[in-house]
């Protein structure tokens, strides 16, 4: 019996080892699976539990479905994420496939190469050392990515903790503060609102400004509340000096506007004690806002709602859909916030703030909605305007509650909702960066809410509510406003976006028309080549256009359905139109717009380099300067009064000219009376000048022989010999081939000469001069200048003495 | 809780809120869904287990806790230095995290007694 039972022990205690060494290998295969996530899991069962203490049990049962709830959601989330991912996972994948998350991820994943000694390239280092983007939230998740390995998804489980301890923080503050109801409703609202739950699954660094800011609001009403010096004091106001820390270097300013937005509820606080109170922060309000308009201060005041313009202009400027806080002229000319040279007077800047107050609370009003994708949108924003008409009634009750949390929950906010609205111009930016505020004013809002359910359920003053709170004594009041928020508001708002949203632009058809002198008096000396007259719907006056990649000199609106385009330089080619709000293209009309690749004509520009360095005129050699520059023939150096010269015959590429009036070289006209000084590219990127004193045609000419009469006194004629040539830079120069005999009396000698001919419309020319029988001749050469008339032009080009 | 809040702990919302359908119907459905949790065979399975290893005598419980620590630890350094390269966290490191945490597991579990 006694060794059954030794060996019915032993069995036991041997099947127990065994079974812990198989529970340790599954935890052990677990844990490399994903340690980062189940280190997560395990701070989660640790922290958790606190959110709980002292709480009844109805809101215990209440909290743990909303944060199960929220937990299941958001592990559903992360693995759709996974899923959809599956097809991108390889070494290089940093668990984002575009923007700020693959950012962090990716830089995190170069900081871990180059300490693990892993293969590491230049830029890997530029990018982990970069001074641009660092934060206590890239170091941190470089330190995970260290330590645990690339955790791209247990990374999103660490966030959505991160957020959920913040929110369970404010939680306990708010029930504290304005009971379980609101505070339930707030955790509620706060989980589950769509873009924080999309920040909380995500890999920024929103999650742990959360948890800082709320760290150091929280810290700040605790400590303040602490009944006297002790441990809770000092533990709370290790808590929010913690929590500044962490956010310090997360968000350009955060630490001014975190002690700013905590001044200001102490201040609200303050001033909401007592009536006295009350009048003396009226009349201090007043008095600081004389000041700021007072002459010495006001221009700093407008100065600094400059700069901040400047930054909105910049968000209106980029990719998006953006909106629009100053006057529409300011749009004119996109340039980025460090170029910008945008001024504004104090009207302006007053119609700024007005606008920008109100844009941060409306936009992105339904009929501004631009896409799928933003009406997607619909139902948050519908939410967060409830929320707007929910806060005063939340203030009201929230003071009568507690205070000093309802003064210190909407103070905190104030300064960055002012940095929000003040900096911003794209949409997108402006509904996630408002999830810096809803996390501080859902619990006010949840409250007013309460409020106005508990007033309407209480009071008979309204006919059509109980006091059951039945609407009609039908419908609950809660579950009549979950439906009208539903149905009701959501088919008003898309009612309103199908309504009243602006037409898209549109193009029907594009056609080429002749240009008129106004449009080259608005081309502005810009080169000219096209003038399209666009119709089609929608058309707005302050649209750009662009013919393909190239932007038009104007786009000239005359009104909705009907604008012309100026084109500038467009390389040949068939080519979209392309109309842009701001940077944002809106509609586009494809190959409308055919270029013809017809050669640039060109021409040969006879004359005198000047002002040239002897090195530089003694250097210079024939061949090309440029693409559309090619040096011919040069002369001999000189020296002259201002430097060197050197004549030089240079092939030049004419402008296309929209006068139609001859060749024009980078916007100079060259068949002017003085003819113009062209300056040409040079040697060693400086440039030189080219003094014009005539022109020939590019093409080669026909070679012909002519039989000239000149006429001058017998000493000069006796100078005439054969080989003289004219003194022209150029293959044309005539030549003398043959010396005739003198005529009776001697005043004139028949010679015989070779020249280049230019084919025009009135017949051959010679230097632009017509070369016909009877026609005047003029032989210039280095020892004279004889003229004569031609006596008959060999058009078969032999020599005929 | 504060004074304004403890004297709103009976909120006039809740009158409306308890007869609202909305909250009836979550109200069910988490109740269905807790009773579901308690009645699954898979947690009474592990209660079972727990209520098992609780019973063990001391020393038998804490070889069992040495073993599962040290199981999970060697199983943990194998398995990671297992994986390639690029997928392999630091392991020392990690396998220090996993020590702590178990330890730390292990002690809470002990004061919890």
């Amino acid at each position: 019996m006694g060794k059954k039972l030794i060996f019915y022990r032993r069995t036991v205690s041997i099947r127990w080892r065994l079974a812990a060494i198989a529970a340790g290998l599954g935890a052990a295969a677990l844990y490399t699976f994903s340690p980062l996530t189940i280190c997560a899991i395990a701070v989660a069962a640790a922290a958790l539990p606190a959110a709980f203490n002292g709480l009844r049990p109805g809101e215990r049962r209440w909290l743990t479905v909303v944060i199960v709830a929220a937990a299941m959601v958001r592990v559903a989330a992360i693995g759709a994420i996974f899923l959809r991912n599956v097809p991108m996972h390889d070494d290089q994948f940093v668990g984002a496939a575009s923007g700020d998350e693959a950012y962090v991820m990716s830089r995190a994943l170069r900081v871990r190469d180059i300490l693990r000694g892993g293969p590491a390239g230049k830029y890997d280092f530029f990018v982990a050392y970069d001074e641009y983007g660092r934060n206590s939230y890239v170091s941190l998740v470089s330190a995970l990515q260290v330590i645990f390995g690339p955790t791209p998804y247990a990374l999103r489980v660490v966030n959505a903790l991160v957020f959920t301890a913040a929110a369970l923080l404010l939680f306990r503050l708010a029930r504290d503060a304005f009971g379980p109801v609101p505070a339930l409703a707030g955790l509620a609202l706060l989980l589950f609102w769509p873009t924080l739950f999309a920040w909380s699954i995500s890999l920024l660094k929103e999650p742990l400004y959360l948890l800082g800011g709320t760290l150091a609001l929280v810290g700040a009403i605790r400590s303040a509340r602490a009944a006297a010096w002790g441990g809770e004091r000092v533990a709370w106001l290790l808590a929010a000096v913690a929590g500044a820390l962490l956010i310090a270097d997360l968000r350009p300013a955060a630490l001014p506007l975190a002690a700013a937005g905590i001044g200001g509820g102490l201040a609200a606080f303050a001033a909401l004690q007592s009536r006295r109170a009350f009048l003396v922060s009226i009349a201090a309000g007043a008095a600081t806002l004389a000041v700021l308009l007072s002459a010495r201060v006001e221009p700093r005041v407008v100065g600094a709602l400059t700069s901040a313009a400047k930054v909105h202009t910049g968000h209106v400027f980029t990719v998006g859909h953006s909106y629009k806080l100053l006057d529409d002229g300011f749009y004119l000319n996109p340039a980025t916030p460090a170029a910008s040279k945008l001024t504004l007077t104090r009207d302006e800047a007053a119609r700024f703030v007005v606008r920008a107050a109100a844009s941060f609370f409306l936009v992105p009003l339904p009929w501004q909605l631009q896409s799928m994708r933003e009406l997607a949108f619909m139902p948050e924003q519908l939410v967060w305007y409830a929320l707007i008409v929910l806060i005063p009634v939340g203030i009201a009750a929230g003071c009568r509650r507690d205070r000093l949390v309802a003064c210190m929950l909407v103070g905190y906010v104030v300064p960055t909702m002012a940095a929000l609205a003040l900096t911003n111009g794209n949409v997108g930016t402006l509904v996630r960066l408002r999830g810096l505020v809803i996390p501080y004013v859902v619990w006010i809002g949840a409250l007013g809410f309460c409020a106005v359910l508990g007033a309407a359920g209480r009071k008979p003053f309204m006919p059509l509510i109980d006091d059951n709170g039945r609407v009609f004594g039908r419908v609950n009041l809660f579950d009549a406003a979950i439906a009208a928020s539903v149905v009701v508001l959501a088919a008003v708002a898309f009612g309103t976006f199908l309504l009243f949203r602006p037409a898209a632009p549109r193009i029907t058809s594009v056609t080429r028309v002749p240009i008129t002198n106004e449009e080259r008096r608005v081309a502005g000396g810009s080169r000219l080549t096209a003038k399209l007259k666009v119709r089609g719907s929608g058309l707005r006056p302050m649209l750009r256009a662009s013919i393909g990649s190239m932007p038009a000199l104007g786009f000239v609106f005359e009104d909705p359905n009907s604008a012309d385009v100026l084109v500038g330089e467009v390389p040949a080619g068939a080519h979209d139109l392309v109309l842009y709000d701001g940077v944002q293209e809106v509609a586009r009309f494809p190959r409308s717009v055919t270029i013809e690749s017809a050669p640039p004509p060109h021409v040969v520009g006879i004359g005198t380099l000047v002002r040239l360095d002897k090195s530089v005129a003694t250097a210079l050699q024939p061949g090309a300067l440029a693409a559309d520059v090619d040096i011919r023939r040069l002369g001999t150096p000189r020296p002259a009064a201002d430097g060197w010269q050197r004549a030089a015959a240079v092939l030049l590429q004419c402008d296309p000219d929209p006068h139609d009036e001859g060749c024009a070289v980078g916007g100079v006209p060259l068949r002017t009376d003085p003819p113009p000084t062209l300056r040409l590219p040079s040697v060693g990127g400086s440039s030189m000048h080219l003094a014009i004193e005539e022109l020939l045609p590019a093409e080669p000419p026909a070679v012909r022989t002519a039989v000239v009469r000149l006429t001058s006194a017998p000493e000069l004629l006796n100078q005439i010999r054969e080989g003289d040539r004219d003194d022209v830079l150029d293959e044309r120069a005539a030549a003398v081939v043959h010396i005739g005999n003198r005529r009776a009396g001697g005043a004139d000698v028949d010679v015989t000469v070779r020249l280049g001919l230019d084919r025009s419309a009135e017949g051959w020319r010679y230097r632009g001069r017509v070369v016909k029988a009877g026609a005047r001749f003029v032989l210039t050469t280095e020892r004279y200048v004889m003229e004569g008339v031609v006596l008959k032009l060999n058009e078969a080009g032999e020599v005929t003495p | 809780m504060t004074r304004g809040a403890r004297s709103f702990a009976r909120d006039d919302a809740i009158d409306v809120l308890s007869t609202s359908r909305a909250v009836t119907v979550a109200n069910v459905l988490a109740q269905k869904i807790a009773a579901s949790v308690r009645g699954a065979r898979s947690l009474a399975q592990a209660r079972r287990v727990v209520a098992a290893a609780t019973a063990l005598a001391p020393r038998e419980r804490r070889i069992c806790a040495a073993l599962i620590v040290a199981a999970a630890l060697i199983g943990h350094t194998i398995m990671a230095s297992m994986l390639p390269l690029p997928s392999r966290p630091t392991v020392w490191l990690t396998a220090g995290s996993l020590l702590a945490s178990s330890l730390a597991a292990v002690a809470a579990i002990a004061r919890s007694r």
